[in-house]
């Protein structure tokens, strides 16, 4: 293990280009998060993961739903 | 020089495409394959660029907006992903061979409409030509030879009454008119980056509405579903095999961004009125043709000759005389030279540009006045 892990929500995509959306919104909304390569036990997909904050949960689920992003998986994950 | 071939491709480039191109060269990865730095910061100029298309074209869908080389790239995925040789479709004299060519491929039955006197495409005749088996108007917003325009709101309204897709090609009228998608109500539009948008060769595209299903003409790498044997099913992915043009893209951005701050309406008007000044200073010299129905809403093009004399010969007369670039000859556009027969002669083709000026105009009739009268005496 190279870092410690910790809880994280965790959003994957289809394709890159709803990532680069939710990369948008999420960083005019003042998220903490960032994108980090897609952790291979959440499912495969598009490489990009949105990777925030717990605390962040329902803000970025309400941009998800708000900017119409579409999304495969939105889960937390120990990371 | 003065440069009149920009309905082949602008030939002056806002500084901030150069620049956009050249910064892109020295700091960005590739699109979509990786979450490096370079990489990232290539995925967010292309959904920038995404973006832009979109809006520019009053698309709600970025993520539906595919990049591609070029309008003939974009009208071949379009055509070849949608049409087979069970289906019927209707199209246009005015098309493009790249319209026509892979329509033919195809092995498509084909209604090819004639212009009406408007010079668009006769909508009565379009309603009527529809089969049961009827799959898909495909047709060009602007002539590339004449500048004469399709009623594309008409032709979407048909479409939508008939249910048949709607695939348009906006080659020669993206960014020197507004292009409104939803009131259009296009299936597919397919642009280039490179002449009205201003952008680098090597970029184009097509926005792909909602519902439309195109079957990809390449699969390949992806950059997501890595282990699955097929290719991804999602735009833009679905369309985007292989590593995209982000340097162009980038180049492209900015294009978009010059056009929409000096206005689409603005560049409209300037380009109508130098196709006007043009039309009005040669239509009364003797021995000179006009083509098309130069109505007060024609594309940024004027298409002439001057009597029978060979327009290819004109042309180079034009250039190496007067330093004065047109296009001439046949300009793919193979029914256009039936239906105005000049299939022999070809056709010489003035075409406009925001940068391009009155006095470029002026010179230019001052020219065709002088060759012309030469033309007669000979």
């Amino acid at each position: 293990m190279l870092r410690k892990k910790e809880d994280k929500f965790i959003v994957v995509f289809e394709t890159t280009t709803n990532a680069m959306a939710l990369e948008k919104h999420a960083k005019l909304a003042g998220s903490k998060g960032r994108l980090i390569p897609t952790p291979p036990s959440i499912r495969a997909g598009c490489g990009f993961a949105w990777c925030s904050p717990v605390d962040e949960e329902i803000l970025i689920r309400q941009l998800i739903i708000d900017k119409n992003i579409s999304t495969t998986d939105q889960v937390i994950f120990n990371i | 020089m003065i440069y009149f071939d920009n309905a082949s491709t602008t030939y002056y480039k806002p500084d901030s495409v150069i620049k956009a191109v050249q910064d892109a060269m020295v700091g960005m990865g590739s699109a979509g394959r990786g979450v490096n730095s370079a990489s990232l910061d290539s995925s967010r100029i292309v959904y920038a660029c995404r973006e832009e298309v979109a809006s520019l074209f009053n698309f709600n869908n970025p993520d539906r907006v595919v990049f591609t080389a070029n309008a003939t790239q974009s009208l071949n995925i379009a055509i070849n992903g949608l049409i087979d040789e069970n289906d019927h479709v209707i199209t246009t004299v005015m098309e493009h061979n790249s319209v026509l060519r892979p329509l033919y491929k195809t092995g498509a039955k084909l209604t090819i409409l004639p212009q009406d006197l408007s010079g668009g495409v006769d909508l009565k005749m379009l309603e009527a030509a529809i089969l049961p088996n009827t799959k898909a108007v495909i047709c060009t917003h602007v002539s590339n030879l004449t500048g004469e325009i399709n009623d594309v709101v008409a032709i979407g309204e048909i479409c939508k009454k008939y249910n048949l897709y709607f695939i348009l090609d906006v080659a020669q009228s993206a960014g020197c008119m507004d292009i409104n998608m939803e009131e259009i109500q296009a299936s597919i539009l397919c642009f280039t980056g490179h002449k009205g948008l201003l952008g680098p060769q090597g970029t184009g595209g097509l926005c792909v509405a909602n519902g439309v299903h195109i079957k990809p003409l390449l699969v390949g790498g992806s950059g997501i579903n890595t282990f699955d044997k097929n290719h991804p099913t999602q735009l833009p992915s679905a369309l985007e095999a292989g590593t995209l043009n982000t340097h162009g893209i980038a180049g492209l951005l900015a294009g978009i961004k010059y056009i929409k701050n000096i206005g689409i309406s603005k560049i409209n008007e300037h380009e109508k009125q130098l196709v006007k000044r043009l039309a009005d200073g040669i239509r009364s010299i003797p021995n000179v043709v006009i083509y098309g129905s130069q109505n007060s809403d024609s594309g940024s093009i004027l298409a002439m000759n001057i009597v029978d004399v060979d327009s290819n010969e004109l042309a180079d007369i034009l250039q190496h005389e007067y330093d004065i670039c047109t296009r001439s000859g046949g300009h793919c556009a193979p029914l256009m030279h039936q239906s105005l027969n000049t299939i022999n002669q070809g056709i010489v083709r003035f075409s406009f540009a925001y940068y391009n000026t009155t006095d470029e105009v002026d010179r230019v009739i001052e020219v065709i006045k002088y060759l012309a009268n030469q033309a007669y005496i000979n």
